[in-house]
C-alpha cells in the first residue's frame, strides 16, 4: 500500500486495485480447486423422471411434467431423449443442461397417461 | 474542492463510473448473446481459468496504452498493472450485475455454470473498461465543446435559437445512438427468451438501472462537457437528459419491436411491454452513447 502510494496512488485507488485482485484471485484459487477436485468422466450421469402425480388435464390434452437432472461435472451441448408413451416413440432435445443442475420439461400427449405407460430414456449426448 | 480529495474517492468514483460506461458501451451487445451464456456455463474449470489469465494479461497489455483512468500515463508498467488488474475486477462486476437483472444467473445451478458465465461475459467487457481513455477522450470533448461555443458566438444567432439547436441535435443522437446499438439485437431470439423469463419486479429493476446507467454515461461518469447557451434550460439539466434519452430510447425500442421483433407481440400484449424494456438496455446505452458524440 504504501508502495503503490509512492507511485502516485490514493487510498481509494489501491483499495479498487486490492479488491479487484481479490476477485479475480479468489475465482482462479476456485477454479484451480475444482479442477483438482473433478472426475471429469465421458459419461454422462444424467437421469430424466416423470412426475406422474403431477400430470394434469388441460383441455384435450394431458400435460405430462418430466423432470431431467444432470448429475455429473459435464454439461453437455446437447442430449437426446426417447420418449416411449402408450406404444409410440418420440425423441426431444434438451441443449446445455448445466452441470450439477435439473430442468423441468413439460410433455403433452392426447391420450390419458399412467405412470407405467411412459418411460423417459437418454438416449445420446454431445460434450 | 480537489484539495479536499485525500484519499482520491471523488476521483476514483469517477473513474470507475466512466469504466462503468466504457465496459456498458462496448460489451453490451455481448450480454445479449446466449451462446456466450451457454458456452460459458459449459467450459469446464480448467478453460475457465485460462480465460480468466488471459483476460487479465490482455487487460495489462491494452493497458499499457490506453487504461480506465483520467490521469492514466501510457507507457507505465505499474500504471498498466494497476488499471488492467482494475478493468477485469470490474467488468466481473458489471457482467455480474448485468446477468443477474436479465435473469441469466439461476441459483439453483452449479455455482462453477454461472461462474463460467460471469467470467465469459467479463473477458469481453473488461477490454471495454481498459479502452475508456481510448473511446472517450475528456481533451476531445472539450474541444468539441470549445468548438460548439466558438461556432455559436460566429453565428449571430439569439441564443435560445442557439440552444433550440443543441437540443434538437441531442435529440437526433440519442435517437440514432438508440437506433444502432438495438437494431441488430432486435430480431434475435434473446430479446424474448429473457423477456420471457423476467416478473414485473424484475422488469421494473432493469427499468431503474436504465434509467441509472443513462445517467451514469451522460453526466456522473463526466465523458461530456455539457454545453448550453440560456440559463435555467428544461432539457439540458442532468434528471431531465437523463429521462429524455431513455423515454427516447425506449421508443425506439418499442418500434423496433414491432416492426422487426423475433415473437410477434403487438402493444397491449404483456409480452410486448416486458420485450420493450428488455431491448431498452442497449437502445438506452447506444442512445445515451450517441449524445457523447455530439
Amino acid at each position: 500500500m504504501i508502495r503503490f502510494e509512492l507511485l502516485g496512488r490514493k487510498s481509494a485507488e489501491v483499495a479498487s486495485f486490492l479488491l479487484s485482485s481479490g476477485i479475480i484471485l479468489g475465482l482462479l484459487i476456485y477454479l484451480g480447486m475444482a479442477y483438482n477436485t473433478q472426475e471429469s468422466p465421458d459419461f454422462l450421469d444424467m437421469k430424466a423422471s416423470v412426475l406422474t402425480e403431477k400430470i394434469r388435464r388441460s383441455g384435450a390434452h394431458y400435460i405430462i411434467p418430466i423432470k431431467l437432472e444432470n448429475k455429473g461435472e459435464k454439461t453437455p451441448v446437447r442430449a437426446r431423449f426417447r420418449i416411449e408413451v402408450s406404444g409410440a416413440n418420440y425423441t426431444i432435445d434438451v441443449e446445455y443442461l448445466s452441470r450439477k443442475s435439473s430442468k423441468m420439461i413439460y410433455w403433452t400427449h392426447e391420450q390419458e397417461v399412467r405412470g407405467p405407460d411412459i418411460k423417459v430414456t437418454l438416449e445420446s449426448y454431445q460434450f | 474542492m480537489k484539495n479536499m480529495d485525500h484519499y482520491g474517492i471523488r476521483q476514483e468514483i469517477r473513474d470507475l463510473l466512466r469504466g462503468v460506461a466504457g465496459g456498458l458501451i462496448f460489451g453490451t451487445p455481448i450480454l445479449y448473446t446466449m451462446e456466450v451464456w451457454f458456452e460459458g456455463q459449459a467450459f469446464p474449470p480448467q478453460k475457465l481459468f485460462f480465460i480468466l489469465l488471459a483476460s487479465l494479461s490482455l487487460n495489462i497489455f491494452f493497458s499499457y496504452f490506453a487504461g480506465l483512468r483520467e490521469k492514466h500515463s501510457s507507457g507505465r508498467f505499474f500504471y498498466a498493472l494497476d488499471d488492467g488488474v482494475t478493468s477485469l475486477g470490474l467488468g466481473l462486476v458489471l457482467a455480474l450485475f448485468i446477468l443477474f437483472l436479465i435473469g441469466q444467473l439461476d441459483f439453483e445451478q452449479h455455482f462453477l455454470g454461472w461462474i463460467g458465465r460471469v467470467i465469459a461475459e467479463a473477458s469481453i467487457m473488461s477490454l471495454g473498461v481498459t479502452f475508456t481513455n481510448f473511446k472517450f477522450n475528456k481533451k476531445q470533448s472539450s474541444t468539441r465543446a470549445l468548438r460548439s461555443i466558438r461556432d455559436a458566438a460566429a453565428s449571430l444567432l439569439s441564443p435560445e435559437r442557439l440552444q433550440t439547436r443543441q437540443d434538437l441535435s441531442d435529440l437526433f443522437a440519442a435517437t440514432v445512438g438508440a437506433l444502432l446499438f438495438s437494431f441488430n439485437v432486435a430480431p434475435t431470439e434473446e430479446i424474448t427468451m429473457i423477456a420471457s423469463n423476467l416478473s414485473s419486479l424484475d422488469q421494473g429493476l432493469l427499468l431503474i438501472s436504465e434509467v441509472i446507467f443513462a445517467f451514469i454515461v451522460l453526466y456522473a461518469s463526466g465523458l461530456k462537457e455539457h454545453v448550453t447557451f440560456t440559463k435555467d434550460n428544461f432539457f439540458q439539466s442532468p434528471l431531465n437528459e437523463t429521462v429524455l434519452t431513455v423515454s427516447v430510447s425506449l421508443c425506439i425500442s418499442a418500434v423496433l419491436i414491432s416492426t422487426i421483433g423475433y415473437s410477434d407481440t403487438s402493444p397491449g400484449d404483456p409480452l410486448f411491454l416486458s420485450t420493450a424494456i428488455v431491448l431498452g438496455l442497449p437502445a438506452v446505452i447506444g442512445g445515451a452513447a450517441g449524445r457523447l458524440v455530439v
